[in-house]
């Protein structure tokens, strides 16, 4: 665990202009947490195996290690609220979407994180990881080793993952992944990066933990980390059915689907190979930050599953978190709580979704994307 | 072939839970519970309540669930007249008292649930007079609730016999219809007779899966002079075995024991007659105890009037805490005795004896016995005795502190109830002992969890021996209680498990 760090202030602009002089030396940012090194066999691996993440299973180390430092972190009292308190209720309908009624929450905190976050301009240092020292759990990186591996008490490598907790959770163990390198800018969704949270998703192997991103096409955004959480249940979307687009999963072992009959036009790509996956969702991220476009993924299914959420970029048009895309909604009034329809939310997934040309044409791409993969 | 093992000691006898009455009745009432048992129907009744049960004709008990142990705090006169227990014998004690080695123990784990669900159950039950005749009941179980704060103030069980309506005589070559029972005595004789030709000493275990239907009541043990003994021992539900000591005896004589001494009888149904007639007492008992309710101000009803909303243990909630591989219990504290509604298997054996190595076998070793081939038994190894383990159904419904002890220091045992009262969680290091009253150092976490509707739904305690712990993979111990917290915290905000949230 990260010692007590004193929490500077948001707001790194003015360290921008210096920051190239005093990363020079490339130093590693000098602070001691556990480091979780992930097992060569996990990264060389194809193949993720048949078994769904299988409920006889038990925990993974990582899992424990996740679970216990966000339970320890709320012990001590570094978040907000507890979210257990915060009533779900299942919103009534085909659909079933899930309500959260939580009266701390508000987005404002989701930005003042990434104010508070790396600027996605320059390699990592120091003085990037120093605001989240209080709240930074675990660091984990790619290790040397055939298994996985625990080290506690260790400096941070010179890359990895930072593990950091939200103090604003919308669900238990809701955390933010933030990758760096000294040596390196930081890519937000080249595939080393996606390849390297959806081994973090199958090395935890349990269908609670969901890894999401959002992307909202801008070019001048913040760098916006990855986040993750533990839903109890399967979010709604996950249990929609999927109309083929490409492949199946005996044959080309990987298959992309569109999600049947949800008002927010989405993809899911499958594989029990998380290297294809990688690839594909890759090189679609790519083309769609190309072009511009928002979305947002989700990681589900121990790895197995990534929801893709393309969303129409609007100025000034409400545009949805990836929880929200996957049927999940924080409300913080009573009577917003109390209130929600299906169909109220289904207008709201509609309004941000591509429409069907647009969609037609993201289809038919992510069958170009594969067919280069695909020998 | 046979399984031969080197004798565990002999005249070892099965734990006092499954022999009772004949053994137990020694223990006398916990001195410490005497004021509140004494008084529990007179502070909610008042004091003519006692005179006005004893005039309703019929056996019935009235337990206060609100007392450590779930005492019985009233017996009817019809009551000890059937059972052959003065009052005295059965003030403060808990009514499994009256269950044994035949009783079955579905039975006693539906009576359980009803308990822990408060909620009515009608059963047909086996239990045993004082003399350790056993006897059939229809077991008639309803709560009672009081109006303002809505908990249960009391259980009462109506008992009404149930008579044997035909004799059940068998001996081995007629009787079919029980299956497994036939089969087995057939077994036994051809087993004892290749035994004595080996005209050794052996101990012969055998193993036979008697199914939902043959349920093996051993009724006396006739000794025809040579010294040979047969006890019942209990592994699970489904499998009994027999060890069986032969001496140089005649095996004939053996055989002759077995036929004699046991007897198969699956279960007994109440008539409709019956049904109505238990109904009936219930309904009289409860009217007095309401009528009574109104002198003190402290009204009952049968009905709970406000929405408690109990959050029950469903088959999802296992299949997640199944994946924790750690000691832990989840409490359920809203019962007043809090008691246990969930124990993992590593909490079974953490609690268990030091020494026990009971191997248990899986169900998918089950014998056939066919009239020449005896047993399949693979090696069965069994130490000691299994029963020194505590079993699931021995802790489910069990109030939480029963790993404490005499020398358990009430300090903590305050600090850990004000946690509870607090809302907290708290880690603290307590003496408890084990099944075999060994005692060990107990790192001890205990933590709130809350159900999808924001409240709490049960505590979740982790034990962890002293002794045993090391720090595994690189994460201490206590780190690893608090991944067990946290992996039971996500799996019990499942909204599947919430009765209470609105659906609009």
């Amino acid at each position: 665990m990260a010692p007590v760090g004193h929490v500077e202030s948001e707001c790194t602009l003015q360290r921008e202009s210096t920051r190239t002089e005093r990363c020079k030396s490339h130093q590693v940012p000098n602070c001691i947490t556990n480091i979780y090194h992930l097992g060569k066999s996990i990264q060389d691996d194809d193949v993720l195996g048949d078994l769904p993440c299988s409920e006889a299973r038990s925990h993974s180390l990582l899992d424990i290690l996740l679970l216990s430092q966000w339970e320890d972190h709320a012990l001590k009292g570094n978040l907000r609220y507890d979210v257990s308190t915060c009533q779900m209720k299942i919103v009534s309908g085909a659909k079933k979407f899930i309500a959260q009624l939580n009266e701390n929450w508000n987005l404002n905190t989701l930005m003042d994180f990434e104010k508070k976050s790396f600027q996605a301009r320059g390699p990592c240092c120091f003085s990037d990881v120093k605001p989240h020292r209080e709240d930074l759990l675990i660091c984990v990186t790619f290790g040397e080793k055939e298994g996985s591996e625990l080290v506690s008490s260790s400096i941070l490598p010179k890359d990895g993952v930072l593990v950091i907790a939200n103090a604003n959770p919308v669900e238990y163990g809701h955390i933010f992944l933030v990758p760096y390198d000294v040596h390196k800018m930081p890519q937000l969704l080249d595939k080393r990066v996606l390849g390297l949270m959806t081994q973090i998703a199958a090395e935890v192997a349990n269908s609670s933990f969901h890894i999401f991103v959002d992307y909202d096409g801008s070019e001048s955004m913040d760098h916006r980390g990855f986040q993750a959480s533990y839903f109890a249940d399967p979010l709604p979307v996950e249990l929609l059915p999927s109309i083929p687009v490409y492949g199946n999963l005996l044959s080309t072992g990987i298959y992309i689907g569109e999600v049947a009959d949800y008002t927010l036009k989405a993809l899911v790509f499958v594989s029990k190979n998380f290297n294809k996956t990688v690839q594909v969702v890759g090189e679609i991220c790519a083309y769609l930050c190309d072009n511009g476009s928002a979305f947002s993924l989700l990681i589900s299914d121990c790895g197995k599953k990534v929801f893709l959420f393309p969303q129409v970029r609007a100025p000034f048009r409400y545009k949805l978190s990836a929880w929200e895309c996957g049927g999940y909604f924080v409300y913080d009034t009573q009577s917003d709580f109390n209130h929600v329809t299906e169909s109220y939310i289904c207008s709201l997934l509609a309004s941000v979704s591509l429409d069907a040309h647009n969609f037609k044409t993201l289809k038919q791409q992510c069958c170009t994307a594969v067919s280069k993969f695909m020998i | 072939m046979l399984a031969v093992l080197t004798a565990p000691a002999i005249g070892r006898r099965a734990d006092s839970t499954s022999l009772s009455p004949l053994t137990s009745l020694t223990e006398l009432m916990d001195p410490s519970l005497r004021l509140p048992v004494e008084q529990s129907l007179a502070a909610r009744y008042s004091e003519w309540v006692a005179e006005a049960l004893d005039e309703i004709q019929g056996c019935f008990l009235i337990t206060d669930p609100g007392i450590a142990g779930h005492p019985i705090v009233f017996a009817s006169r019809g009551f000890l007249a059937m059972s052959g227990y003065s009052l005295e014998e059965v003030l403060g004690r808990n009514g499994r008292i009256f269950q044994g080695a035949a009783t079955d123990r579905r039975s006693v784990m539906e009576i359980r649930e009803a308990i822990r669900e408060e909620r009515t159950l009608q059963i047909s039950l086996l239990n045993y007079r004082k003399d350790g005749t056993p006897h059939w009941i229809l077991f008639h179980l309803f709560p009672v609730f009081g109006v303002e704060d809505g908990r249960v103030a009391h259980f009462v069980a109506v008992q009404v016999p149930i008579p044997r309506r035909s004799r059940c005589l068998r001996s081995s070559a007629e009787n079919r219809h029980e299956g497994g029972t036939g089969r087995f005595l057939v077994a036994c004789r051809n087993e004892f007779r290749s035994d004595y030709k080996l005209g050794c000493n052996p101990v012969v275990e055998l193993f036979v899966d008697v199914d939902n239907r043959g349920k093996l009541c051993l009724l006396f043990l006739a000794i025809f002079g040579s010294s040979c003994f047969l006890f019942l021992e209990s592994i699970n539900n489904k499998f009994v075995s027999w060890q069986c000591y032969q001496n140089y005896g005649s095996s004939s004589t053996l055989f002759h024991l077995l036929l004699v001494g046991l007897e198969a009888e699956e279960s007994r149904h109440a008539t409709e007659q019956e049904k109505e007639k238990a109904c009936d007492a219930a309904n009289s008992i409860l009217s007095t105890l309401a009528h009574y309710s109104k002198l003190t101000g402290r009204v009952i009803s049968d009905k709970r009037r406000s929405e408690a909303g109990i959050s029950a243990i469903n088959s999802s909630l296992v299949i997640s805490l199944g994946r924790i591989k750690q000691s832990f219990v989840l409490t359920d504290i809203q019962l007043p005795q809090m008691p246990i509604v969930y124990a993992s298997d590593e909490f079974l054996n953490l609690t268990g004896a030091q020494l026990s190595l009971s191997i248990r076998t899986p169900a998918s070793f089950l014998c056939t016995i066919s009239s020449n081939l005896i047993l399949a038994l693979p090696a069965c190894v069994l130490l000691n005795s299994p029963h020194l383990s505590y079993s699931r159904h021995e802790v489910l419904g069990r109030e939480c502190w029963f790993l404490n002890g005499p020398d358990t220091d009430a300090d903590v045992l305050h600090q850990i109830r004000q946690s509870i009262q607090a809302e907290h969680s708290c880690t603290v290091r307590l003496l408890n002992y084990r099944k075999d009253r060994s005692s060990f150092w107990n790192l001890f976490h205990i933590s709130p969890v809350r159900n999808a509707s924001g409240k709490i739904a049960f505590y979740v305690s982790v034990q962890m021996d002293e002794n045993a712990k090391s720090n595994e993979h690189g994460l201490s111990p206590h780190m690893r209680q608090l991944g067990v917290v946290g992996a039971v915290k996500v799996a019990v905000r499942s909204l599947s498990m919430c009765a209470g949230p609105s659906r609009r």
